[in-house]
């Protein structure tokens, strides 16, 4: 009876964290979403204060700079690394939303902008790759890339495929899709992770 | 004696041995043990698919839990029935097939592969990692029972059919054309 009742203890303690997770609640050290239209940014308050240059320049011009934007632009680079990595991270993302935004909202693209959003890209990748020891650093770059390409308008971007190639992709498809690809497997898992690709040729997901 | 699936599937999680025991010795039980392994596998890949994996991952999710209820079985059967035996050991391997699909039941909570991974005591901890933990546990319990051997020698077999079936695999890669 003991045994049940710590497993049905085990489960839903797992299953409360997860849901706690999930409805997004501030905490420290973590990604913070960029807000719902009509939701108060709370949880980027602290980030507002570290780059309060990259939110001026966001708010009174609507784009940002090299320079307010190259402090933060280092700090993504650097992966986790950087003792702001996460108010990076954040701040970048909701910056990413939005120029999605404005990109979506105007007939031509700002070729400006379109450049920055791909500039954008490679940090949010390069992010991922420059941080192999800190998983859940890792975890909150493909959360934030995931976020942009289901919540910020599409903006057709130049990315590159599997091979290498340029093509045309919407805001983060690419990063998303090359970070579920270095995920590295290990074990039986990883042997049949690898298998499968090889006879799929690793193109299950092409990019458009 | 209830053949009802969920029950035995509730069973089953809770690592009953007396469960294990009753579908070693009830042949017809292997459909059921298949469709356990079947809503493991589902619930791996609709996981996948709610945390936006890309198809190849939900793939993997969909065929891993057949892959290992197959492979590991038959070398855990092929272990423990010659290396690891004991002295009440009389087994084949669709008797290891029935009491290790039971065993997936677990994996029904890999349907929580989609959340983002959890925080406990300063580690960052995949969401699946309970589900996968207490299938391994439940799967040593199947061994065991099936094997009518201890649990430290059932423990072995596991771990050697896991070395066999990744070798397998692994080989298979190797030998693959580039």
């Amino acid at each position: 009876m003991r045994s049940r009742a710590c497993a049905g203890g085990l489960l839903a303690g797992v299953l409360l964290a997860s849901a706690a997770q999930g409805a997004g609640e501030i905490r420290p050290g973590a990604y913070c979403p960029f807000p719902k239209p009509g939701e108060k940014p709370a949880c980027l308050v602290p980030a507002k204060q570290a780059y309060g240059e990259f939110f001026a320049a966001l708010d009174e011009n609507g784009d940002v700079g090299e320079a307010a934007s190259a402090r933060l632009e280092a700090d993504v680079a650097a992966g986790a690394g950087s003792q702001n990595a996460y108010l990076a991270l954040s701040s970048l993302a909701y910056g990413y939303y939005r120029l999605s935004q404005q990109a979506a909202a105007s007939p031509n693209e700002d070729p400006q902008v379109v450049a920055r959003l791909e500039r954008w890209n490679a940090l949010l990748a390069s992010a991922y790759a420059a941080s192999p020891q800190d998983a859940k650093f890792q975890d909150s770059v493909r959360e934030a890339a995931l976020d942009l390409q289901r919540r910020a308008p599409p903006v057709e971007l130049s990315c590159l495929d599997e091979s290498g190639g340029p093509v045309r992709c919407d805001s983060t498809e690419a990063v998303v899709r090359d970070i579920d690809r270095l995920r590295d497997e290990v074990g039986v898992r990883g042997a049949l992770s690898r298998l499968l690709g090889r006879f799929f040729d690793d193109g299950a997901e092409p990019a458009r | 004696m209830s053949r009802f699936l969920p029950r035995r599937m509730l069973r089953a999680a809770l690592l009953e041995s007396a469960l294990y025991e009753e579908v070693e010795a009830e042949r017809r039980s292997l459909g059921q043990a298949f469709v356990v392994v079947l809503l493991a596998s589902s619930a791996g890949a609709l996981g996948a698919w709610l945390g936006a994996y890309p198809p190849l991952r939900i793939a993997l999710e969909a065929i891993e839990p057949i892959v290992f209820w197959l492979g590991a079985s038959l070398f855990a059967y092929m272990a423990g029935a010659t290396f690891f035996r004991g002295p009440h050991t009389q087994t084949d391997y669709a008797e290891v097939l029935r009491t290790t699909g039971f065993a997936f039941t677990p994996g029904l909570l890999r349907v929580l592969g989609g959340l983002p991974a959890i925080d406990v005591a300063g580690l960052h901890l995949p969401p699946t990692l309970l589900s996968d933990a207490w299938v391994v546990l439940a799967s040593i319990v199947a061994v065991r029972q099936a094997l009518d051997f201890s649990t430290l020698r059932a423990i072995a077999t596991f771990g050697v059919a896991y070395l066999l079936l990744w070798l397998l695999l692994a080989g298979a890669l190797f030998s693959l054309p580039v």
